[in-house]
């Protein structure tokens, strides 16, 4: 089983609810506090989930895009092995990528191995701290089942989000990528992420270009 | 990359250390025990039992939390990390046997090039498994890269044989074999290590070619303009791998210092006084520093492609462009 | 490698401590969604959706979640404070005083306003959510210097909507996205309303419907957009007309619906220069068509027969059916026409408009749903035109958006998608009749000394005799519902500090401003409105007396009241959506719900609305008290209960739980229990609508009984569209001299209202285009909202205000090529009215003829318990510096940057020019003011929990400040503690 969330970038707005909600569960979750420094100065936070906003092309072809940069959970985790103490480990039931806090020694080598930049470190408690795949949510059987999935998944406000087992081929993340051609970020770099993104789908207008030919030609 | 002392420290120290030891191996292997006075083993020897003790101190700094230290050990299957700690303590207590065991049993004084030459065993295994720390990880994109190995591994020894070079001038020849031959070697080897320098400045520039937007996008049309990293900052503070860029002059200038550095070396070692040894010895140090300092300022890292302020030094964190 | 097992976690039941979850409705914004809160150890843990809510159905958006850190903010107020004596207004030096002085000083200051002239107290409130309360309350104290915020947002949408179809976007009427396959969004940023119209386009992609946006920039939506259409600011209407010339050419005019459902059949009189011209035709007072067989009939008579062209003598009279003046007017704007001055290619707007009319009317929606129409006309089905629209400020926010929005509404009209499937569809209580019969009390006398105004002080005049004016002058102290902005119908706050300053019409004697910020963000001309704000007359008195804010935190506004009454948060007060207000009512029926406390307040502060309540008692409004002058509310949850529109009229706040056993709906006596009953019902109340009633409400024969019953409507006729608006074309004949009634002397007046009052929807350069000089600017300034701030106020919450802190000028990549400028340039942007500084932050995703920013990020320094050195002080640019508040200020009388008609500001018509700057700091900047007395200092670190055994230290610092005894400060002599 590899757990995983994949964004429809066809959906994302970039509004960062998922950013927001991330923080908004975890700093009192498990894994918590999401700490900020300085944060009513010069602030400079904790985030597990940034949505990175970017551009490409040129005017008036111009693409504005999205995306939700949080932990890949790596099949081939490259943070995993570097880290000396095992407090980085990979679960083997479930693919989630975690730091045990208690054996972390602080010394952030794994943020230098992950090459997502999504691994986050608190000086005052001295460890390192990343996405959890809400691991206290999802196994945590008091909660409703509508609540055992992650905070930002349930938050998205375009379900853009969707939760689930990449390694199983029936799920709906798995057909996803199937049919959507969707893909990891930075593959060159040999991690596997098992986090995916869905591509934009533009659709095309019912229209065709004689048409318009036609009618600019003959009235316009 | 943001250096910090403590990981300067311990790389640092660590090299001349096992530089030390090795070099004075080589000697105890060329010349036997008669290569040094009995002092000379011992106080060289003892010199690079304080470097790494040192170096090993630093490390600690290196730890935000000492709770699990315990633990270090338990991921030697695949951690460098791991191993370094176990290979620079096995070092570290070589050298210490080293120069204890002599100290302890004078009889063992004809000993030292075999306890000198086992520290170096251990000290070339050291150096290479700090070197393999950086040289595996293909998300620093400069590092990831055999030339991170020889030239870390190289830096470190040449320093080290640059110290003993300055003990022996310092303690005097004792053989037939000039201590010009050594530094002649040492010169040349200098030039070498140079040489590699200069291709691994050129490593990192490409490094920051290879920042890949459209596989770090997902759009595969450029120009890519990145707008906002998910806080109106890129996070430095929590980032130690994202660094604002050193700057185009500044690199050039501390390239340019390292290979001038280089240089005095080589002219240093060759004038063949105490004097001059022990200025290589220090000029040596200063370069180690200096080398190390920008090896890890002017990483590239390829999370840098959402966070481009960093590489590109922008006034304004907002906005930057890789075409 | 990788080595995985399992390491136990701390799970929820291992957490010690209390837990329970509250729901609520949230106000991070204006969306009202519905909320679950979980309190932990009394600390606010989660804040989630509520998955069944009307609005979010379980999402919640970044400032949603993060409201949390707006209830734990350090700027909030917690005392109430009044400005410390010998010190300046603006100074912002507070100091704190007791509830009782506060109240005992308000009291006495509105006593004496109310016993001499009522119309010295203006009392203006800005991102409202009481609006039917404050409103009510203003009445019964009797001033007519009243209003909510639209002035300064959206009137433009709102009243062309009222005036076209009797609703509007967002609030009143809806895109239906659920069966639409082609959506055009036209000047919205980010969020106008959040998560509806977030999770509306998530709609429409899952179904692969076709999203195209019209916008100066790509970002927020317009990134989902399958087209981006960038367009030059305020020209949509030349667009929209173009749109309308190509679907008419092309045979795209739903001739059915416009002949049946709208006034496009009706006749009008064409007879310039006489009183009756342009005005309808009418047989027996009722509008009259040329029916099938060619002769006049009553409209309704006809059944949808009336003839669409043609035109017919009667009695001497010329009548043409009002389409032929749409259809004449279309003629000429043309897509070339409109290529020109939009700057959208010739070959798109063709294109677009083909698309729109080949979806309409060659893929219509079809639901199995039977309905009966007024004219008892059966359908088996009902068919809709799935095309929808949904646009906001891009539109508004022009001055001539009022005739931008009804182009707009004119085509969604020929296009016959009005409340059917995949178009346009209202939202309860809405369709109202076109315009809604409410309207202000015309008579200057009817505001008297120690007497309650006789109507309610904003609604929608139908003639030139409905104005509030003495002659040629409006007699609001905004002018609204002057010839100037004849149908201001949500006020023009944007106006009431310059007219205050100036004392004209009048002088007022005390500024009451509740949540709104207008000392800064909200205000235009900042520098100079905060000098006015600060202005001292010849005796050396203040030219406006007494400045009264309630505000929930430190904002720049709060530093320059005399008095200032500390707020509850939303997650600790009982409050109402409501019908009669802005509701959160859905298509397919009407909603409502409560907010209610989740954690207790701190001690020094109270609900506004508890604290007007009382002032009404004491002042002994008529409303607020019996005959024997004893209170009649003793607290807004008491109001909210217990209030009807009229005694015994059984219509309250809420429609839900009504009647003494909670067991009606809409129309039943006030139920003491009733706000329990929403608590238990997730705070939400909605009703579905019988699917035969969802659509064609404007003239579906089921609907428009039930909503007779249910008091929506006065009577169950139908509405009938107003493609042609006669009440414009009264005030066009006044503006002509030509009506009986009312008519303003001043030639500029009366050239306004014949230009801009037109009947039928045209297009007209923004005013700001029509000034000698406005070349010199050869750009245009524009703000988004960005998603994650509202207004003025994400910046105080911790963790919203490092998702933007810091804004620079985004301009066009071609641009900076032109004008030689990089990535990080310091920059002037000057307008007509001077210059401030900026950063450049180069973009493809923006129009060439505009630049832009984020809205509202700029703080001034020390404000919003922020560190005076904050970015948002020091990095941050808020561009209202730059924006006019006037079109000029020679000769008498000032015209401001408003929208002709509505009297909506004008903020995005700015034009500016841009060049490097000789400075790279932020500028112009405003003096920092000290930290409020009793305030904590900030947290180097903020680590928040609700878990046990991790105490906050970091979290509230709550002021601990001196008590003080009742009565120990008098107005001017407190000193500082
Ligand atoms: N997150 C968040 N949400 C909010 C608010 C907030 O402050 N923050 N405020 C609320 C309030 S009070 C309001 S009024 C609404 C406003 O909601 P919007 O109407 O969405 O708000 P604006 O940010 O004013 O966006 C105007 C949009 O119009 C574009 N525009 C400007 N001029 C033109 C033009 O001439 N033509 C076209 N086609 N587009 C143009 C701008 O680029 C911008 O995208 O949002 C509400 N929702
Ligand atoms: N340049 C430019 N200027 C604009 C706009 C633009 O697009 N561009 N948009 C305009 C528009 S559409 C609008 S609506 C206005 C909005 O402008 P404002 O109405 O001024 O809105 P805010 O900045 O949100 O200020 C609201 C005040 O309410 C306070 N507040 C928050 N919560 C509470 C509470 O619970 N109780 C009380 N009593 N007070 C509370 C806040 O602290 C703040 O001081 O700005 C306008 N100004
Ligand atoms: S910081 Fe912690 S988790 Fe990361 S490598 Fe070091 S010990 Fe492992
Ligand atoms: S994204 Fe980074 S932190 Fe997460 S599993 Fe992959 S390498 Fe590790
Ligand atoms: S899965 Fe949980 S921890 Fe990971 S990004 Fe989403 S909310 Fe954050
Ligand atoms: S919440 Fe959804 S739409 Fe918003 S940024 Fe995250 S993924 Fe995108
Ligand atoms: S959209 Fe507005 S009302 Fe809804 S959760 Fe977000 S802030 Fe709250
Ligand atoms: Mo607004």
């Amino acid at each position: 089983m590899q757990l995983t969330i994949i964004t429809d970038l066809n959906k994302c707005v970039g509004c960062k609810s998922c950013q927001v909600s991330c923080k908004e569960h975890n700093t009192g979750g498990a894994f918590g506090p999401v700490p900020d420094h300085d944060p009513y100065g010069e602030p400079d936070g904790m985030w597990w989930n940034r949505i990175v906003s970017m551009e490409a092309d040129t005017y008036p072809n111009t693409s504005v895009l999205y995306l939700p940069k949080a932990c890949m959970h790596c099949y081939d985790a490259p943070c995993v092995p570097v880290c000396p103490t095992g407090a980085s480990f990979k679960r083997e039931d479930n693919g989630v990528v975690l730091v045990d806090y208690d054996a972390c020694i602080g010394c952030q080598l794994c943020m230098w191995a992950c090459p997502y930049g999504v691994r986050e470190f608190d000086e005052h408690e001295g460890v390192v701290k990343k996405c959890t795949m809400c691991i206290d949510r999802i196994e945590d059987e008091t909660l409703a089942p509508d609540d055992r999935q992650p905070a930002c998944v349930q938050s998205c406000p375009t379900h853009a989000r969707t939760f689930g087992d990449l390694d199983d081929p029936s799920s709906l993340v798995s057909r996803l990528v199937a049919e959507r051609q969707g893909f990891g970020l930075l593959p060159e770099l040999g991690a596997r992420p098992a986090v995916h993104y869905l591509p934009r789908r533009p659709m095309p207008g019912p229209v065709d270009d004689e048409a318009v030919d036609r009618a600019l030609a003959e009235r316009y | 990359m943001r250096p910090t002392w403590p990981l300067l420290l311990m790389t640092g120290l660590q090299g001349l250390a096992g530089g030390l030891i090795i070099t004075l191996a080589l000697l105890g292997l060329t010349l036997g025990a008669r290569a040094l006075s009995v002092e000379a083993w011992s106080l060289l020897s003892l010199t690079s039992l304080i470097l790494v003790g040192a170096g090993g101190a630093a490390s600690i700094f290196h730890m935000h939390r000492l709770a699990g230290a315990r633990f270090l050990l338990r991921r030697l299957a695949t951690s460098w990390l791991s191993r370094e700690v176990l290979t620079t303590t096995l070092l570290g207590l070589a050298t210490a046997a080293a120069v204890v065991l002599p100290r302890l049993f004078p009889a063992a004084a004809g000993w030292y090039p075999e306890l000198v030459g086992a520290a170096a065993v251990l000290a070339l295994i050291a150096l290479f498994v700090t070197a393999m720390i950086y040289a595996t990880i293909p998300a620093m994109l400069s590092w990831h890269s055999p030339l991170t190995v020889v030239t870390m591994m190289g830096t470190g020894i040449l320093g080290g044989a640059v110290w003993a070079d300055a003990g022996w001038l310092l303690a005097g020849p004792h053989t037939a074999l000039s201590s010009a031959v050594f530094a002649g070697l040492l010169r040349g080897s200098l030039v070498l290590w140079a040489l590699f320098k200069v291709l691994q400045f050129r490593t990192f520039r490409e490094a920051r070619s290879r920042i890949r937007a459209e596989t770090g996008f997902g759009l595969p049309r450029g120009p890519h303009r990145l707008l906002d990293t998910g806080t109106t900052r890129a996070p430095y503070r929590t980032q130690p791998q994202v660094w604002p860029s050193i700057g185009r002059l500044r690199r050039r200038l501390l390239e340019g210092g390292v290979l001038a550095l280089a240089l005095a070396v080589i002219v240093l070692v060759g004038i063949q006084t105490a004097w001059a040894g022990l200025s290589a010895a220090l000029v040596a140090t200063v370069l180690t520093y200096v080398e190390r300092w920008l090896f890890f300022a002017d990483a590239t890292h390829s999370s840098l492609v959402w966070f481009p302020a960093a590489t590109e030094g922008m006034a304004l964190p907002r906005a930057g462009t890789h075409a | 490698m990788a080595q995985p097992r399992s390491v136990p976690l701390p799970m929820a039941d291992e957490e010690s401590g209390s837990s329970r979850t509250v729901h609520t409705t949230c106000y991070m914004c204006a969306c009202r969604c519905g909320l679950e809160v979980t309190v932990e150890n009394e600390r606010i843990r989660f804040i989630k959706g509520i998955a069944e809510h009307p609005v979010n159905k379980g999402v919640w958006c970044a400032k949603g979640g993060a409201g949390l850190m707006t209830e734990y903010s350090p700027a909030r107020l917690t005392t109430p404070l009044m400005r410390e004596p010998g010190s300046e207004r603006g100074e912002g030096r507070l100091v704190p005083v007791d509830w009782d002085t506060a109240m005992g000083t308000l009291e006495g200051w509105l006593r004496n306003i109310r016993a001499t002239d009522p119309r010295g107290l203006a009392y203006f409130t800005g991102r409202d959510q009481m609006q039917a309360f404050n409103g009510y309350w203003a009445q019964q104290f009797g001033t007519p210097n009243w209003a909510a915020h639209g002035g300064f947002c959206s009137v433009n949408m709102a009243a062309a909507g009222m005036y076209s179809i009797g609703g509007s976007m967002w609030e009143f009427g809806w895109p239906d996205t659920e069966w639409a396959r082609w959506f055009m969004l036209i000047g919205v940023a980010e969020d106008h309303p959040s998560n509806p119209l977030k999770l509306a386009i998530s709609e429409l992609k899952d179904r692969g419907g076709r999203f195209v946006v019209v916008n100066p920039v790509r970002s927020g939506y317009g990134a989902l957009a399958d087209e981006w259409v960038p367009i030059r600011p305020g020209t949509d209407g030349a667009l929209f007309m173009a749109f309308l010339h190509v679907l008419h050419r092309e045979g795209f005019f739903d001739r059915e619906f416009l002949a049946r459902y709208t006034n496009a059949a009706q006749l009008v009189i064409d007879a310039p220069g006489t009183a009756g011209d342009g005005l309808l035709y009418r047989v027996d007072g009722e509008p009259a068509v040329i029916g099938p067989d060619g002769r006049l009939t009553e409209f309704m008579a006809a059944r949808g027969q009336g003839q669409l062209e043609g035109e017919i003598r009667e009695a001497g009279q010329r009548l043409v059916p009002a389409l032929s003046r749409l259809t004449e007017r279309i003629r000429t704007t043309t897509p070339r026409w409109a290529e020109e001055l939009s700057g959208v290619p010739r070959r798109t707007i063709v294109r677009l408009a083909l698309e729109m009319g080949e979806t309409a009317f060659r893929h219509p929606v079809e639901l199995p749903i039977p309905w009966t129409d007024v004219y008892g006309d059966s359908f088996a089905t009902t068919v809709g035109r799935p095309v929808a629209f949904h646009a906001m400020r891009g539109l508004a926010a022009h001055t001539n958006g009022f005739q931008t929005v009804r182009s707009l509404f004119t085509l969604m009209m020929c296009l016959g998608a009005i409340d059917r499937p995949g178009g346009f569809r209202y939202k309860s209580p809405y369709p109202k009749q076109i315009p809604p019969p409410v309207k202000p009390d015309p008579d200057p006398h009817a505001y008297r000394a120690n007497t309650a105004a006789p109507a309610p002080l904003l609604g929608y005049p139908t003639s030139p005799d409905d104005l509030l004016v003495e002659g040629d002058d409006g007699f609001r102290i905004d002018e609204s519902y002057s010839w100037k902005y004849p149908l201001a119908a949500h006020g023009g706050i944007q106006n009431v500090i310059r007219n205050a300053y100036d004392k004209t019409p009048y002088a007022i004697d005390t500024l009451l401003v509740y949540m709104s910020n207008l000392a800064w963000n909200s205000t235009w001309n900042t520098l100079d409105t905060r000098d006015m704000l600060k202005a001292r007359d010849e005796n050396g008195e203040y030219r406006i007396p007494h400045v009264v804010v309630f505000d929930a935190f430190d904002s720049e506004t709060v530093r320059f009241a005399d008095l200032v009454l500390p707020d509850t948060t939303y997650l600790e007060r009982w409050d109402a959506t409501s019908l009669l207000d802005r509701p959160i009512s859905e298509p397919d029926g009407p909603a409502d719900s409560i907010r209610q406390p989740v954690v207790p307040p701190p001690p020094g502060v109270r609900p506004t609305a508890d604290v007007l309540i009382e002032l009404g008692s004491r002042l002994r409004l008529p409303g607020f008290t019996d005959g024997a002058g004893r209170p009649r509310f003793h607290s807004y949850r008491d109001f909210i209960e217990h209030w009807e529109t009229a005694p015994g009229s059984g219509i309250g706040l809420l429609a839900g739980h009504r009647g003494r056993r909670g067991d009606k709906i809409l129309v039943g006596e006030p139920n003491g229990s009733q706000l329990d009953a929403y608590a238990d019902h997730q705070a939400f109340w909605r009703l579905r609508l019988d699917r035969g009633a969802q659509y064609f409400r404007m003239a579906n024969r089921a609907y428009l009984d039930w909503a007779h019953k249910a008091h929506f409507l006065p009577s169950t006729s139908p509405i009938v569209l107003n493609l042609y608006s006669e009440p414009l074309q009264r005030f066009r004949l006044a503006g002509e001299g030509l009506w009986p009634g009312k008519k303003p002397d001043d030639p500029r007046l009366r050239a306004r209202l014949q230009r801009y009052m037109d009947p039928v929807a045209f297009w007209h350069p923004p005013l700001e285009d029509e000034l000698p000089d406005h070349e010199r600017y050869p750009l245009r300034i524009i703000t988004q909202r960005p998603m994650t701030h509202y207004h003025s106020w994400g910046s105080m919450n911790a963790w919203l205000r490092q998702l933007v802190n810091e804004n620079p000028i985004f301009i066009n990549a071609e641009l900076a090529r032109r004008e030689n400028l990089h990535e990080g340039d310091a920059i002037y942007v000057e307008s007509r009215l001077g210059r401030m500084t900026a950063r450049v932050a180069i973009s493809d995703a923006v129009e060439p003829g505009t630049v832009w920013t984020w809205n509202a990020i700029a703080k001034g320094p020390g404000a919003w318990g922020l560190h005076p050195e904050a970015p948002e002080a020091t990095r941050a640019i808020l561009v209202n510096h730059i924006i006019p508040d006037v079109m000029r200020l020679d000769g008498p009388g000032t015209f401001f940057n408003n929208d002709p008609v509505t009297g909506q500001a004008g903020w995005y018509d700015t034009r500016v020019r841009i060049y490097p700057a000789d400075r790279q700091d932020v500028w112009p900047r405003v003096d920092p003011v000290p930290p409020l007395p009793g305030s904590a200092p900030a947290p180097k670190r903020l680590a928040y929990t609700t878990r046990d055994g991790h105490p906050m230290e970091t979290i509230r610092p709550v002021p601990l400040l001196p008590k003080r005894a009742s009565g120990d400060i008098q107005e001017g002599d407190a000193t500082c503690s």
